[in-house]
């Protein structure tokens, strides 16, 4: 143990250690946020309540994924790939919804071939 | 403390400049793969391995939730009473727990970072223990919710999500119209009662306070949240278990002293698998816990 002791000193250069007290405050602020989450779903904002609490997710997982996992930290490569995974959901999202919001919204009209309109004869 | 075995391939590679300078005779560190140049290369590697499977995660999970979400638009009343049967206090208690846990796993990675066996295996162990806690209140939740036949499939109450006229009879959806004298009472005054009698029915009320009289309101429709809840929540608790799986190799091989060498990259790794999990839940609760 004693070797190991003395190594503490020496860091090898591939990795940064964060001081503890910046895990202590990103824990601080993830458990704020948690709270908050749950108190603004009380607050009634109809359609717009989803998208607070999805807003204080996304915050929160920002500050997981920069700060505890290291992000901020690591290569252009990796920031790359995390943020092709957030593009290919978005694809999916966007596309999937696409379709299933705007149904309904267009107005659906029955095609009639012009021959079978057939002329209003006027009677007599 | 358990000698770190030995370099598997005698040196041919150059030493790297930042290798481990403790085993001197050593030309590299033993945890060097030797398909890598130097530690730094194979952590790059590793981290941007783990991102690489962390992103199918994401579409793994992002494939439910698309559905969950096309499903919530189109059927948000029958979503919202449904979330108004999961046990609240439950989901945020879990969220704190996952919360501290990534907490543990970064000062666990700390901790490796710095050379601490003691407290590398001690933040381990705390992970574990927290994780534990989720699976174990997770647990409580589904027995809860089984016995109260939330369970899709055979079991599962409808009455609980049919609106009830005041004799407390399962009322044809046809009949049940919007009460006279409007609805701005509080949240569940007379919701779920039909036009024919004034007296609200207190017991139907209570069982169905969010009801609205909805022409159309289905309880079939609350039936399929409950099977987005149990998938979305189930698969994610496999994920704990495989965590837990993950550590339990990482603490007994931190506790043999093989991660404070230097040699961080499996810590941090299933450091990421974990906190992963933990994002998934921070997206979790507030989507099926908090349809207000």
């Amino acid at each position: 143990m004693s070797d190991h002791a003395t190594d503490n000193t020496t860091q090898a250069p591939h990795f940064h250690v964060e001081p503890a007290r910046t895990y202590l405050w990103i824990f601080g602020w993830l458990m704020a946020l948690l709270i908050l989450t749950v108190l603004a779903a009380r607050v009634p904002l109809g359609p717009f309540n989803i998208f607070v609490a999805l807003l204080i997710a996304v915050v929160k997982a920002l500050l997981v994924v920069i700060f505890f996992m290291h992000l901020r930290h690591a290569t252009r490569l990796t920031w790359m790939f995390a943020a092709a995974a957030l593009v290919w959901l978005g694809i999916m999202f966007v596309l999937t919804l696409n379709d299933y919001v705007t149904r309904g919204h267009v107005p659906q009209r029955h095609y009639v071939p012009p021959t079978a309109i057939q002329p209003h004869v006027p009677e007599h | 403390m358990t000698e770190i075995p030995a370099p598997i391939l005698p040196g041919t590679d150059p030493v790297p400049t930042d290798a481990v300078q403790s085993h001197a005779q050593d030309v590299h560190p033993p945890y060097l793969a030797h398909h890598f140049d130097d530690l730094e290369q194979q952590h790059e590697a590793d981290t941007l391995g783990m991102w690489a499977f962390l992103a199918t995660e994401i579409l793994f999970f992002g494939a439910v939730l698309t559905g969950f979400t096309v499903y919530r638009l189109n059927y948000y009343h029958e979503f919202q009473a449904a979330s108004h049967k999961l046990l609240e206090w439950a989901g945020g208690v879990n969220t704190a727990v996952l919360l501290c846990s990534s907490l543990a796993v970064a000062l666990a990675v700390r901790a490796c970072q710095l050379r601490d066996r003691v407290w590398l295996v001690r933040w381990l162990l705390i992970t574990m223990a927290l994780g534990l806690v989720f699976l174990g209140i997770k647990a409580f939740e589904w027995t809860t919710e089984f016995r109260e036949h939330l369970l899709p499939g055979h079991g599962f109450d409808y009455a609980l999500f049919t609106p009830r006229d005041s004799a407390g009879h399962a009322a044809p959806h046809e009949v049940v119209l919007p009460p006279e004298g409007g609805t701005g009472g509080g949240s569940g005054g007379g919701a779920a009662v039909g036009s024919r009698s004034p007296q609200p029915d207190q017991i139907a009320a209570e069982k169905a306070p969010l009801l609205s009289p909805e022409v159309d309101f289905k309880p079939e429709r609350a039936e399929l949240f409950f099977c987005f809840y149990f998938i979305l929540t189930g698969i994610h608790a496999t994920h704990m278990i495989v965590g837990l799986g993950i550590f339990s190799v990482l603490t007994y091989r931190a506790h043999k002293g093989y991660y404070t060498t230097g040699h961080t990259n499996p810590v941090e790794i299933g450091g990421l698998y974990w906190h992963f999990v933990d994002i998934v839940w921070i997206f979790l609760f507030p989507l099926l816990y908090l349809i207000r």
